[in-house]
């Protein structure tokens, strides 16, 4: 305890955030937190090796031992400690939720009651095959039909924590019907702060600023425990006193992506170095996907990075911009390229598609909409005191903001009422909302859209039961492994708000099979 | 040969300049006395001359009465103060927080909530135009120190991800800076 306190300070943490040029292109990008850089100039202790050398005595001794506090690694706990082990979770920031509790809070649910309600017709059958599409079929089948099937179960399961979701429902890109639901407040904090107080109610201790650093093996490859660091202060990994966790029955690897790992996700793919921002937590590095590969682990797709097309340019990080972006400007709006005033791309089309249609332009998208087309944006003053989105009293007004040649940006618009009257998109048939309406009452509201970081699809290869699997095709006996980390729920695209519902599904699978 | 001489003189004068910093901060950092009573400030700051040897006796207010002044009259000490002045001006002693021991006991969140309530710091914060930090997505329970340091500048640890303005009391004195 003292050594932690004496460790509390976060100053390295604090942003640095800077403001650079894309090289040839009007995009200002903030620069990645100097966090996630200073951590990659040191070698994690995965990359050395020698394997780790096991304790002569064991610091401390329980059953399960849960690495993250995002929604995969709460739920594997709750689940473990239900089903009678003793269980820790191990949480090397100095607070909980990882990306999960700074998440839009959109859960995927095929076939819920608001959905019957609204008269949208949808199956687990449906979502799957959006998956798919989206994920070019390279999704291992078994683990994405699991998290299909499981949807409902896994939105009941928060439910039951107490978690409260708002009426509407949204229509996010790449699905084929409107199925996401969302938490009260916006935010995947509505459905952690619910897993943390079930933590809590169940006598699970969370360790905070506790960073494991090797997975410790019996020489026939059974996980039986960890080297961690106490009072670990992200990111200097000089900090923190090194003890030894044995795990009786295994370890849950839940630590989530690695988009903030300039280092190896510029490794996967060159583009991204720090001159491209990220939407996550500065804690979303990668150490522990390596560290799982070092004992074994089956590498799946680790360089199938996905970026979000909806953020803007104008803020740091995530930012609210994208809320506009992904509520009114794809939905009811139309996206252009300023260049040239016109669509370039389906607003509604998965991720990965917008986002590298974005980068091809060269320079930030600019969506539009109407005052119609915004009513669902729930926080829009915020986004327009911020000056990321905003208000024009005119479409020639909005045109001259953004450089926009007017005429063109004008025909655009008028074509797209042309094909919402017609019930189709000539251009790019992009879905139409049942409650779209002419772009056509002022004022017309305006964001621009720029891709950032977002969410590392590939990692470590499952099974069914949230086993890792080896390179010896078997299961690493002890070794568990749900949410973000997993990698081949998403193949090449996660369609957004199909994270939550993979983490909390995988996360309790892991959670009961662990305590068996 | 003249290259030489300039190299000299130039380098020189770097070592003469990095001493000159040196001995300033040994000049103006103020001492650090246990022994001070909370508002005694010139028993520490009189070496840097902080405190004018006309000012009036300090050694009987609180931190009230100093701000009574100090809150519009330079120099200005609302949210320059660091906090363990703050605490001292308020009755708030180093052993109350530390404990008698030696090393002194390290303090942590819960030693701050024996004197704060969640209540109040949720209350004061709560017309923060662009976000009340002491309820955010984390909840009211974050630990003080991400934000609130005691004997260093304080930091706006929501700004590892947000863009927020808001001041977070007290970043310490510029000159305290180079303790
Ligand atoms: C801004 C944002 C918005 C999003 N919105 C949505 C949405 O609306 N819907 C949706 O479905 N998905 C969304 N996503 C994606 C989704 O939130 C993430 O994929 C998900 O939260 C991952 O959960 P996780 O439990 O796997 O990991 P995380 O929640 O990231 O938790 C992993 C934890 O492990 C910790 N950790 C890592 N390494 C170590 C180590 N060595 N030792 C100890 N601890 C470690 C990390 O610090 C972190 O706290 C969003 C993502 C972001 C960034």
């Amino acid at each position: 305890m003292k050594n932690n306190k004496k460790n509390m300070n976060t100053d390295q943490i604090i942003s640095t955030s800077r403001r650079t040029l894309l090289k040839g292109a009007a995009a200002s990008l903030g620069i990645a937190a100097a966090s996630g850089l200073s951590l990659n100039l040191l070698t994690p202790d995965s990359a050395k090796a020698m394997p780790p050398v096991l304790p002569e005595k064991w610091d401390e001794e329980i059953d399960v031992i849960v690495i993250g506090s995002g929604f995969a690694g709460l739920a594997a706990a709750i689940e473990a400690k239900q089903a009678g082990a003793s269980v820790v979770v191990l949480e090397k920031m100095p607070v909980s939720g990882g990306n999960s509790i700074i998440n839009g809070g959109v859960f995927a649910v095929a076939g819920s009651p608001k959905q019957e309600a609204k008269g949208i017709k949808d199956s687990p059958d449906l979502l799957l095959k959006d998956m798919l599409k989206a994920g070019l079929d390279m999704n291992h089948i078994d683990l994405v039909r699991m998290v299909a099937e499981k949807s409902k179960d896994a939105f009941e399961w928060t439910e039951s924590l107490g978690v409260k979701y708002q009426e509407q429902i949204t229509h996010l890109g790449g699905h084929s019907v409107p199925r996401s639901c969302s938490t009260w407040n916006g935010s995947g904090s509505a459905i952690v702060n619910k897993q943390l107080e079930k933590v809590k109610t169940l006598g699970i201790e969370v360790k905070k600023k506790t960073y494991a650093t090797q997975i410790m093996q019996e020489p026939d490859g059974r996980v039986i425990g960890l080297k961690i660091k106490e009072g670990y202060k992200f990111p200097d990994e000089t900090s923190g006193q090194v003890k030894y966790l044995k795990a009786r029955k295994g370890v849950v690897l839940a630590t989530g992506g690695f988009s903030q790992d300039i280092y190896l996700r510029s490794i996967q793919d060159p583009k991204l170095t720090s001159n491209v921002d990220s939407t996550n937590q500065p804690g979303a590095t990668g150490e522990i996907l390596l560290e799982a590969l070092r004992v074994g682990a089956t590498p799946v797709q680790i360089s199938w990075i996905q970026l979000g097309p909806w953020t803007s340019p104008d803020e740091k990080g995530m930012g609210i911009g994208y809320v506009f972006n992904a509520m009114a400007g794809f939905v009811y709006g139309v996206m252009v390229d300023p260049a040239t005033g016109k669509r370039f791309i389906n607003e509604l089309a998965d991720r990965k598609i917008r986002a590298d249609a974005i980068i091809k332009t060269g320079h930030p998208a600019v969506t539009l909409a109407d005052s119609q087309g915004v009513k669902q944006v729930p926080i829009l003053d915020k986004i327009l005191a911020k000056g990321v989105a905003k208000k024009f009293d005119t479409l020639d007004e909005l045109a001259a903001a953004y450089n926009i040649p007017e005429k063109t940006l004008k025909e655009t618009v008028s074509n797209w009422n042309t094909y919402l009257k017609q019930g189709k998109d000539a251009e790019f048939d992009r879905y139409m909302q049942t409650d779209s309406k002419p772009i056509a009452v002022p004022p017309f509201y305006a964001c621009r859209a720029w891709p950032k970081v977002h969410h590392t699809m590939g990692g470590i290869q499952i099974n069914t039961k949230a086993q890792v699997i080896g390179l010896d095709r078997k299961p690493i006996p002890g070794l568990y492994a749900a949410g973000e980390i997993a990698g081949g729920i998403h193949g090449a695209v996660r369609l957004g708000s199909c994270a939550v519902v993979d983490c909390i599904v995988f996360g309790r699978i892991a959670g009961q099979q662990i305590a068996v | 040969m003249r290259n030489l001489t300039v190299k000299i003189a130039v380098f020189s004068g770097i070592i003469s300049f990095i001493f000159l910093m040196y001995a300033m901060t040994l000049v103006s950092a103020p001492k650090q006395s246990s022994k001070a009573r909370g508002s005694g400030c010139s028993a520490c700051h009189e070496a840097d001359c902080k405190v004018p040897a006309d000012h009036v006796d300090t050694n009987a207010m609180n931190l009230g009465q100093c701000l009574e002044c100090h809150s519009k009259d330079t120099p200005k000490l609302t949210h320059t103060l660091p906090l363990s002045h703050t605490h001292r001006l308020n009755g708030v002693s180093c052993k109350d927080c530390h404990g008698n021991t030696q090393p002194p006991k390290l303090v942590n969140t819960d030693q701050c909530f024996s004197c704060h309530t969640i209540e109040n710091l949720l209350n004061n914060t709560k017309d923060n135009k662009e976000a009340n930090p002491h309820n955010s997505h984390y909840g009211p329970e974050l630990d003080c120190d991400l934000c609130h340091h005691v004997h260093k500048p304080s930091e706006n640890f929501c700004n590892q991800c947000h863009e927020f303005t808001f001041i977070i009391p007290s970043p310490i004195l510029k000159v305290a800076k180079l303790l």
